[in-house]
C-alpha cells in the first residue's frame, strides 16, 4: 500500500511537469518539427529568443509593470496581513472576505468591469491601468503570504514593545517590520512573478504598450514553433527561479517565530 | 477604555489601504457593471436607458441558460476529479513526509506560477497533432495516423482545467489533514481499527471540510475560466466566458454581456452559499463547527 | 529479585524483558523488567522523560519496540500492531473524536470489532458506569474536561481489555477535579477488574490510586513495589527524593549485615535498617522522614545540634528548616511552639525508623 502511494505520488509529480519538461525538452531539439527519434543538441532557438526586438520590448514592458505591482501589493498586503493577524476585531473576518474577493470573481468579469469602469471615467489604458488591474488580482496572494508568516510570529514580541514605551509607529517600524522582512520579500517575489504571467485582465487594460504575455498570446496560440518552446522554456526557469528563491526567504521569515 | 480604542483605530488604519483599493477598483467596477447592465446598445453607443431587456434575453435564452449549466456542470466534474486526484497527494505529504514537505508544495506550485498561457502552450504541444503524444505514438507503431481526438474537444478541456487547479486542491486538503489530531489517529487504532477503517471512519469524515473548501474553490475559479477552453477546447470551448469576452470584444454589447455576468455571478453566489449552509447544518457540520 | 507485583494465584497478566526505547542516538528505556498483575492498579511515575510514557506507549502499541519483549496472558504481543492488542487507552488529552457523539464515541471500539447484538446496551452501561447518559447525544466540543474525560474512560473500559493504559489522564484537570477523579478512578478499577496501568508525575496521586508502584528515572526502574514500601523503604537516594518529604543526610558506611548497616554520621555512629544496595565504602544517605522528626529532640530519641532557618505558617502546622553539618532539614512542628529563625535547635529522630539509602542526592 505503502508502495503504491509512493507511485502515485512520482507518477502524479509527472504528470504535473510532463507539459513543462516536452516543451523544454524539444526547446533543445535540432528540429522544426516534433517528431520521435530526436535530432541533435541546439541552442539556436534560444538565440533566436534572445535576439527578437519585439519580445525583448515586450520583456521590457513586463518588467516596467511587474515591479511596481510587486510594490503595490506587497505595501497592501502587508497592510492587510498585520491586521487580519495582529487584532482581534469584529471586522477581521469582513477585511478577510474584502481581499479574497478578487481571487474568487472569475477574472474575465473582473476585467471586463474594469473597462467598463475605464469607460465610464472616460480613462485611456496604459500600462497605468495594467498595473491597477494586476494588483487587484494579486492582491489576495500576497496577503495570504505575507499573513502566513506572521502568523507565525510571536505576538508577545510584539507586546514587549509596548510594555518597553514604544509607540504604534516605534512597535512598527522596529520590531514588526524587520521581523516581517523575509515575508514581505517572499511575496514580492510570487506579485513579480504572477504579474509576467497575468494574461486575461491585462489584456483588457493595456493599451498601446503590451507586456509580453500578450504579444506572445497570439502566438501561443496559433503556431507551435520551437523558438516558442525556447521562450516558455526561459519563463519557467525564470519563474522556478524566483519561486525558489521565495520559498527560501519564506521559510527564514516563519524561522524567525 | 483608551488602549482598546487605540487598538481599533490601529486597525482600521491598517485595513484601510487594501479596502479602499478593493472598494475603488474592484466593487465599483463591478457595480458600474451591474448599472450597465440594465443599459442598451445603439450600434456602437451604449445608450443610457434603464431597461430590463438583457435580462430578460439571458434568463430567456437557452444558450445561455445551457452555457451557464455547461459551465457549473464543469466545474463539478473537475471539482471532483482534483479532488480524486489530489487526496493520495495530499496525504502522503501530510502524512508521509517531514523534512521535504514546503519543497514538494512548492515544486507543485511552479506549474501555477507560471502562468496559464505556457501551460496551455505546453499542452497543446502534448496533445496536438503534432504534439508529442501523438509523435510518440506513431513512433511506437501504436497508430499511423496523428489521433486528432486528443485536442480540441471537451475531453482535453477537462484534462487541463484539472491540471490547473490541482494544486490549490491538494493545499485545502493537505491543510485539513496537517491540522489533524494524530492522537486520533492512536485512539482509533487504540480501539481496533486497522489502517483502512482509520481512514474511513476518522480521517476522511474529518477532512471533509477541507475537501469541501477546496471544491468550492475549483468549482469557482473553473466556472470563470477562460483561456483552457477557449484554447485547449476547441469548437465545444464556447462558454459564458468567453460569450462575456466577447460582447466586450468584437460582438459589442456591453450591457448584454454585463447582463450574462452578473447572472452568473449570482448563481455562483447561491450555489455557493447552498453548499456552505446545507454543510453546516448537516450532522457532520453542526458537530465540527459546534466545537470552535 | 523477582520483578513483579507480588504473587498472584495466576501468572502475571503483563510482562515485559529487557524493554528498551531509542529515539536515535537517546536511550529513553533501558533494559526495563517489569510485570503487572491481574486486577491491580498499577502506576508507574516519575519526572517528565523518564520514559515513563514511552514504556505506556509501548505496551499500547503505539511506540515500536527497540529491543525486548512484550507478552500479555504469556503471549508475545511485541510486533503485533496496536489496533490488534487487547488493550486499550485513556489518552492525555482524552483524544475523542470530534464529529462523532458521546454514544457513538464509546461504541466506536465495538463497532470496529463488528460487535453489534448487544453494543447498544453495553454502551449504555459504560455510560452509565461514568455518569455521562444523560449526555449520550452531546458532541465532545460540548464538554467540559472532566465530562471528556469519563467519555474517555468508558469508550476504553467498554470494549472490556485485559489491560487498560492511562496516560496522566488528570493533567489537563484542576485541582478540585482531579482530587474528585481519583476517587472514581479508584472505584472504577475495583468494580470492573481490570488492571489499570497508569503514568502520571505527581506522587501524591500515585500514592493514592496504587496497590502497586513502578518509580521510574531516566529510563530505568528505580524501585518498584507496594505504596508503603516505597515511602517508608525506597530504594535509593533518588527515590527517596523524588517521592518528598524525606530528609537526606550524607553517611559512611563502615558494614552492612542481615538488612541492616553500621554508619558513620556527622553525628556519630549510627545502626539502622538498610536498603538492599547499601555497601560499605560506597555513597550513602541517612533516610529521615519528617514526621520521625521532632523540635526539640523528643525523650528517647537520638538528637544532634542544627540551626533553624525558616519557619513557614502553614496553617494547620509550621513547617521549619533545620541546617545541621551541611544538610538541610524539613520537619514538622505544632503551631503553638515558638521557633526563631536563627536560633540553635537541638533535633530529635526515632532511630527505629531510620532508613539509609545508597547514593546521595545531587550537591550533597
Amino acid at each position: 500500500m505503502e508502495r503504491l502511494l509512493r507511485g502515485y505520488v512520482w507518477a502524479l509529480y509527472g504528470f504535473v511537469y510532463l507539459p513543462v519538461g516536452v516543451v523544454v525538452l524539444f526547446s533543445f531539439n535540432d528540429s522544426d518539427m516534433i517528431a520521435f527519434p530526436l535530432s541533435g543538441f541546439t541552442f539556436k532557438w534560444y538565440a533566436d529568443v534572445l535576439s527578437d526586438g519585439r519580445l525583448l520590448g515586450g520583456l521590457g514592458t513586463t518588467f516596467l509593470v511587474a515591479f511596481p505591482v510587486a510594490a503595490i501589493t506587497t505595501i497592501l498586503g502587508g497592510l492587510s496581513a498585520l491586521a487580519l493577524t495582529r487584532y482581534r476585531s469584529k471586522f477581521r473576518a469582513l477585511l478577510g472576505l474584502v481581499v479574497i474577493l478578487p481571487f474568487f470573481v472569475p477574472r474575465m468579469i473582473l476585467a471586463v468591469s474594469e473597462v467598463t469602469f475605464l469607460h465610464e471615467i472616460s480613462f485611456t489604458k496604459s500600462l497605468l491601468t495594467v498595473c491597477i488591474g494586476q494588483s487587484l488580482v494579486i492582491l489576495p496572494f500576497t496577503t495570504i503570504i505575507i499573513a502566513s508568516v506572521l502568523y507565525r510570529l510571536d505576538p508577545a514580541l510584539e507586546e514587549a514593545a509596548s510594555d518597553l514605551g514604544a509607540n504604534s509607529w516605534k512597535r512598527f517600524r522596529y520590531v514588526q517590520l524587520p521581523l516581517m522582512k523575509f515575508g514581505l520579500m517572499a511575496a514580492c517575489f510570487i506579485a513579480f512573478v504572477l504579474s509576467t504571467a497575468e494574461y486575461t485582465v491585462s489584456f483588457f487594460t493595456s493599451g498601446r504598450e503590451q507586456p509580453l504575455s500578450i504579444l506572445v498570446a497570439s502566438d501561443f496560440r496559433f503556431h507551435l514553433s520551437p523558438t516558442l518552446y525556447a521562450l516558455a522554456s526561459l519563463i519557467v526557469l525564470f519563474n522556478i527561479v524566483v519561486v525558489v528563491v521565495s520559498e527560501l526567504l519564506r521559510r527564514r521569515g516563519a524561522a524567525h517565530a | 477604555m483608551a488602549a482598546q480604542e487605540n487598538r481599533r483605530l490601529e486597525f482600521a488604519v491598517l485595513a484601510s489601504p487594501a479596502v479602499l483599493y478593493v472598494a475603488v477598483f474592484c466593487l465599483a467596477p463591478l457595480g458600474l457593471l451591474l448599472l450597465y447592465s440594465f443599459y442598451r446598445v445603439d450600434f456602437v453607443a451604449i445608450v443610457p436607458d434603464l431597461n430590463l431587456d438583457n435580462y430578460a434575453r439571458v434568463l430567456g435564452s437557452e444558450t445561455y441558460l445551457k452555457l451557464i449549466g455547461k459551465a457549473m456542470w464543469h466545474g463539478l466534474l473537475v471539482a471532483f476529479f482534483t479532488m480524486v486526484l489530489a487526496y493520495p497527494l495530499s496525504f502522503f505529504i501530510a502524512m508521509r513526509v517531514k523534512v521535504l514537505k514546503a519543497a514538494l508544495l512548492t515544486a507543485l506550485l511552479i506549474p501555477l506560477y507560471t502562468g496559464d498561457l505556457v501551460r496551455i502552450f505546453a499542452w497543446r504541444v502534448v496533445l496536438g497533432a503534432e504534439g508529442i503524444l501523438n509523435a510518440f505514438l506513431m513512433w511506437t507503431g501504436v497508430t499511423d495516423e496523428p489521433i486528432m481526438a486528443l485536442l480540441f474537444n471537451t475531453g482535453a478541456s477537462l484534462l487541463v482545467l484539472t491540471y490547473n487547479y490541482l494544486p490549490f486542491m491538494v493545499l485545502a486538503i493537505w491543510i485539513a489533514l496537517e491540522i489533524l489530531d494524530r492522537q486520533l489517529l492512536e485512539a482509533a487504532a487504540d480501539l481496533g481499527a486497522g489502517r483502512y477503517k482509520t481512514f474511513r471512519h476518522v480521517v476522511f469524515p474529518l477532512t471533509l471540510p477541507g475537501v469541501l473548501v477546496g471544491g468550492l474553490m475549483v468549482f469557482a475559479l473553473v466556472v470563470g475560466d477562460y483561456l483552457t477552453p477557449q484554447l485547449i477546447g476547441g469548437s465545444s470551448g464556447v462558454t459564458v466566458i468567453s460569450a462575456i469576452h466577447d460582447l466586450f470584444g468584437s460582438a459589442f454589447d456591453w450591457p448584454l454581456g454585463g447582463a450574462i455576468a452578473w447572472v452568473l455571478m449570482a448563481i455562483l453566489v447561491v450555489f455557493v452559499a447552498l453548499v456552505a449552509t446545507m454543510t453546516l447544518k448537516s450532522r457532520l457540520g453542526r458537530a465540527l463547527f459546534r466545537m470552535n | 529479585m523477582t520483578a513483579g507485583n507480588g504473587e498472584g494465584a495466576e501468572g502475571p497478566l503483563l510482562t515485559a524483558r529487557d524493554l528498551t526505547k531509542d529515539y536515535g542516538d537517546v536511550r529513553a528505556v533501558d533494559s526495563v523488567d517489569l510485570a503487572l498483575r491481574h486486577d491491580s492498579f498499577v502506576t508507574i511515575l516519575g519526572p517528565s522523560g523518564c520514559g515513563k510514557t514511552s514504556i505506556l506507549r509501548m505496551i499500547g502499541g503505539f511506540e515500536t519496540v527497540s529491543a525486548g519483549t512484550v507478552r500479555l496472558d504469556g503471549q508475545d504481543i511485541t510486533d503485533v500492531p496496536a489496533h490488534r492488542r487487547p488493550v486499550n487507552t485513556v489518552f492525555q488529552h482524552y483524544a475523542l473524536f470530534p464529529h462523532l457523539d458521546v454514544r457513538d464515541n464509546v461504541a466506536f471500539g465495538l463497532k470496529m470489532r463488528g460487535a453489534t447484538g448487544d453494543a447498544a446496551k453495553r454502551v449504555d452501561e459504560a455510560l452509565g458506569i461514568v455518569r455521562m447518559d444523560s449526555m449520550a447525544d452531546r458532541y465532545p466540543g460540548q464538554l467540559s474536561g472532566g465530562q471528556q474525560q469519563r467519555v474517555a474512560l468508558a469508550r476504553a473500559f467498554v470494549n472490556q481489555p485485559r489491560l487498560l493504559l492511562l496516560d496522566e489522564p488528570l493533567s489537563a484537570l484542576d485541582r478540585k477535579m482531579r482530587k474528585h477523579m481519583q476517587i472514581e478512578l479508584k472505584d472504577l478499577q475495583r468494580r470492573l477488574g481490570m488492571t489499570f496501568f497508569y503514568v502520571t508525575h505527581d506522587q501524591d496521586e500515585a500514592f493514592a490510586l496504587s496497590d502497586w508502584m513502578i518509580v521510574m528515572n531516566h529510563g530505568v526502574i528505580e524501585q518498584q513495589a507496594r505504596p508503603e514500601d516505597i515511602y517508608s523503604k525506597p530504594a535509593n537516594a533518588y527515590v527517596a527524593d523524588f517521592i518528598g518529604g524525606a530528609n537526606l543526610m550524607p553517611v559512611e558506611v563502615k558494614s552492612v549485615s542481615g538488612g541492616r548497616a553500621a554508619v558513620e554520621t556527622p553525628f556519630g555512629a549510627l545502626d539502622c535498617a538498610c536498603a538492599g544496595g547499601v555497601a560499605p565504602g560506597e555513597p550513602a544517605s541517612l533516610c529521615l522522614r519528617a514526621e520521625h522528626l521532632s523540635l526539640p529532640a523528643a525523650g528517647g530519641h537520638r538528637n544532634f545540634q542544627g540551626t533553624i532557618t525558616h519557619a513557614l505558617f502553614q496553617g494547620d502546622r509550621q513547617v521549619v528548616e533545620v541546617e545541621a553539618f551541611g544538610s538541610t532539614l524539613v520537619l514538622n512542628v505544632d503551631n503553638d511552639q515558638a521557633v526563631a529563625a536563627g536560633a540553635a535547635a537541638s533535633v530529635g529522630f526515632d532511630e527505629s525508623h531510620a532508613w539509609i539509602v545508597p547514593g546521595r542526592r545531587a550537591g550533597d
